[in-house]
């Protein structure tokens, strides 16, 4: 039997692979919030979004049963002064992902409905302007650094 | 030329070639100054001034002396710098704890919203990060007068009636001496080892 034909269905496979991969939907990942002091006014939140398809994707919110609001923020440091601006829409170009970590982009999550400690998980859903949702489970961690801490 | 002219010479030769030696020798000796950290080539005293520590006792010049100290300025409704500062200044103290204890700084986080922070608040909030942090606020004169000497900017977004309004604020780390003088300004972005390490030079060069 040649090799040919198989090589042939090999690169077919390939192909198939590549088409639904650049074809795959958006994903949410790494998603955490930042353990804060009881009766904290406000968390921090960050996470990923992933964007393969050729579309740009826009983010427009995010909720969660155990907040009371979530807005889309940005830490923007000029001559050492940090601010905070308020984003109304993020946009993950096509092919790309967008990252929120600390000292930059960030979930801004007012009046938690529930003590959050280490380790907790909290349910985020992400909304896009095509009225679909991604959801994510967040972590409470104390930093980017303390994943390890979940394997305990 | 004469054989004291010529002897004259080769003294000046021999003086500068030893005072080469000399100045190379304390250059090359001298430990490696810091890399990120912006140092003082004098450090400069702090001004006076009276605030409150979050148990409600005295926090003014003297409560420097003596150590050194790490002080920092945010508030506690800020979701993302001053937290991500405050856990950076905890692996800070991390990376340092295998300093003698004199040689160990004190982190101090100095509110610039002292209508929302009370010393009550700041007490539920910094030692959060590390039992020793202690969190500083009083009277907005008292702030300015240490603010304005740090060359320290911060201002208020819109209050718009809740509580929830936003201050903009330098988020650089200062360093302060136990003569309580200002000795280093460490600017963002703030990391842990870049801290840790320019912090020991400091202080071995102060030593």
């Amino acid at each position: 039997m040649s090799s040919v034909p198989r090589l042939a269905g090999l690169l077919l496979l390939c192909f198939a692979a590549c088409t639904t991969e650049t074809g795959a939907p958006p994903a949410v990942a790494d998603a955490w919030i930042r353990a804060a002091p009881p009766g904290a006014p406000m968390h921090a939140g960050y996470l990923t979004v992933t964007n393969p398809s050729a579309q740009p994707l826009q983010v427009v919110g995010v909720s969660s049963p155990d907040f009371e609001r979530i807005e889309l923020h940005v830490t923007v440091i000029t001559d050492g002064v940090a601010r905070m601006l308020e984003e109304d829409i993020v946009v993950v170009p096509a092919g790309s992902s967008v990252v929120f970590e600390p000292g930059a982009r960030h979930l801004m999550l007012f009046g938690a409905r529930r003590p959050l400690t280490l380790d907790d998980t909290v349910p985020l859903t992400i909304q896009l302007a095509d009225a679909t949702s991604l959801n994510v489970t967040a972590i409470v961690r104390a930093g980017p650094d303390a994943g390890a801490h979940q394997h305990h | 030329m004469s054989k004291l002219a010529r002897l004259f010479r080769i003294l000046i030769v021999a003086v500068v070639a030893l005072a080469a030696g000399v100045l190379s020798a304390r250059y090359l000796s001298r430990p490696a100054g810091p890399e990120h950290a912006l140092q003082l080539d004098s450090p400069r005293p702090l001004p006076s001034f009276t605030l409150r520590d979050h148990s409600g006792g005295v926090f003014d010049r003297a409560s420097m002396e003596g150590h050194w100290t790490l002080i920092f300025f945010g508030f506690t409704h800020c979701p993302d710098v001053c937290p991500t500062t405050l856990h950076t200044l905890a692996g800070v103290l991390g990376a340092l704890a295998d300093l003698p204890s004199g040689s160990q700084p004190g982190v101090v986080m100095v509110s610039i919203d002292p209508i929302r922070d009370t010393p009550e608040k700041l007490a539920a909030y910094v030692p959060f990060f590390d039992p020793d942090f202690v969190g500083v606020t009083g009277d907005m004169a008292d702030i300015m007068t240490l603010t304005r000497n740090l060359g320290v900017a911060f201002s208020y977004g819109p209050v718009d009636g809740s509580d929830a309004y936003s201050v903009d604020h330098t988020a650089s780390i200062f360093l302060v001496d136990p003569e309580a003088r200002l000795a280093a300004v460490f600017g963002t972005p703030h990391a842990v080892a870049d801290i840790a390490r320019d912090y020991q030079r400091i202080v071995e060069d102060a030593s």
